[in-house]
């Protein structure tokens, strides 16, 4: 397990253009965290610095890729299988909600790399389509230390869609 | 004739607790020789000569060295057997058919020792939607909480988590958990005023599931 202070005061906003103009994301990154310089695919991956258990937490904003769907329903009918299907484990949480904006939370109790993991994530759903997911990682022996930051953040997601054939 | 089952098609092992307890004690030789126990394990696949099959060994590795003792008892519209998580250096191990020495436990083993929360939780199966929990705030008698779930029209759970996170120390209640099918959950607390009745104080199932991750962390496995 690791260890880390001052964990609950708000860094910086991490703001992300989502390419295409598509519009931009923001989330909370708490202080102390990292953000990495070569995320990969993801739009923005942050870590605890001088973190030192062995499983370092992490949270990631990402473009969702999946078939479009039109309303929150159909999006949450189609991910949460997915999801389970991909990740495995066991389902804590679900939940979905229509403010400030549509919006899908999931937690899993989880297995990955044979490290037993906490993975909370909330779903930012546009209009007609398409998805931002934030998503906070954690061991589970780390979880009951790291569960309100990485709640905070996580929830923290907020995205300004451009209206669709608006002005890129 | 042994309860005991290898179903190798569907990876299934099943033995009883008498049968494991044998089985254990023949391990770390303090067997008896020609225990009809350990004759009737034979029979059923589950010793050879003097191996104790692939499937079953990891289970007795748990079981030899257990240090985290958790036993589930639940109620979800009639009682249900109780449940016993046992972890230890070698993983974890999930008894899922009641107490009784033979009654047969159809057996779950996980390999490490760190998923055991998230093993706990799969037993208990704590509702993952937010919402009001079944009973309000106003203080009630055990049994009170009981009957609700024992009536199959309520649609309401309720389970006692006993754990040791020793082994020379006995289980103890840990988390007592009420939820309704439909969602919403509350932890079971003894009153402040009156330490005769019981209160429901709702959590959101994230915080239950962080109450079990603090307990295996607290064990150290």
């Amino acid at each position: 397990m690791g260890t880390m202070t001052l964990l609950h005061r708000r860094d910086t906003t991490a703001a992300r253009h989502l390419g295409s103009g598509a519009g931009e994301v923001d989330v909370d990154v708490p202080f102390g965290w990292v953000r990495s310089d070569d995320p990969g695919a993801a739009l923005l991956v942050a870590r605890p610095s001088g973190w030192t258990g062995p499983v370092v937490p992490s949270l990631t904003l990402a473009r969702v890729v999946s078939a479009e769907a039109p309303t929150l329903a159909a999006y949450a009918d189609c991910m949460v299988p997915s999801t389970l299907l991909s990740l495995g484990g066991h389902l804590v949480h679900l939940g979905s909600g229509h403010r400030p904006v549509d919006h899908l939370d999931l937690t899993i109790a989880t297995e990955q790399w044979g490290s037993d993991l906490t993975v909370t994530a909330r779903h930012v759903m546009r209009p007609g389509g398409g998805a931002v997911v934030a998503t906070g990682a954690a061991a589970d022996a780390d979880w009951a230390e790291l569960a309100a930051t990485l709640l905070r953040a996580v929830r923290s997601l907020r995205v300004r869609w451009r209206p669709v054939g608006g002005a890129p | 004739m042994s309860p005991a089952e290898l179903d190798m098609a569907a990876g299934r092992v099943t033995a009883s607790r008498r049968e494991l307890a044998a089985l254990v004690a023949w391990h770390q030789g303090r067997g008896v020789p020609g225990d009809p126990v350990i004759a009737g394990l034979g029979s059923a696949g589950l010793v050879d000569g003097g191996n104790i099959h692939p499937m079953l060994r990891p289970v007795v590795a748990v079981l030899s060295r257990v240090l985290v003792r958790a036993v589930v008892r639940s109620w979800r519209g009639e009682p249900s057997p109780m449940a016993e998580v046992l972890a230890g250096p070698a993983g974890v191990v999930v008894l899922p058919g009641g107490h009784e020495p033979d009654t047969p436990q159809a057996l779950r083993w996980h390999p490490r020792p760190a998923a055991l929360a998230r093993v706990l939780a799969g037993v208990i199966d704590i509702t993952a939607e937010d919402g009001p929990p079944p009973f309000d705030a106003a203080p009630r008698a055990w049994r009170s909480y009981l009957a609700a779930a024992c009536d199959p029209a309520d649609g309401i759970s309720l389970v006692d988590l006993r754990w040791s996170g020793r082994p020379d120390v006995p289980v103890a209640s840990a988390l007592v958990v009420t939820w309704c099918e439909r969602g919403g959950a509350g932890e079971i607390v003894p009153d402040a005023g009156d330490p005769a009745l019981m209160a429901c104080r709702p959590q959101h199932p994230i915080e239950l599931w962080t109450t079990l991750t603090g307990l295996a962390r607290g064990a150290g496995v």
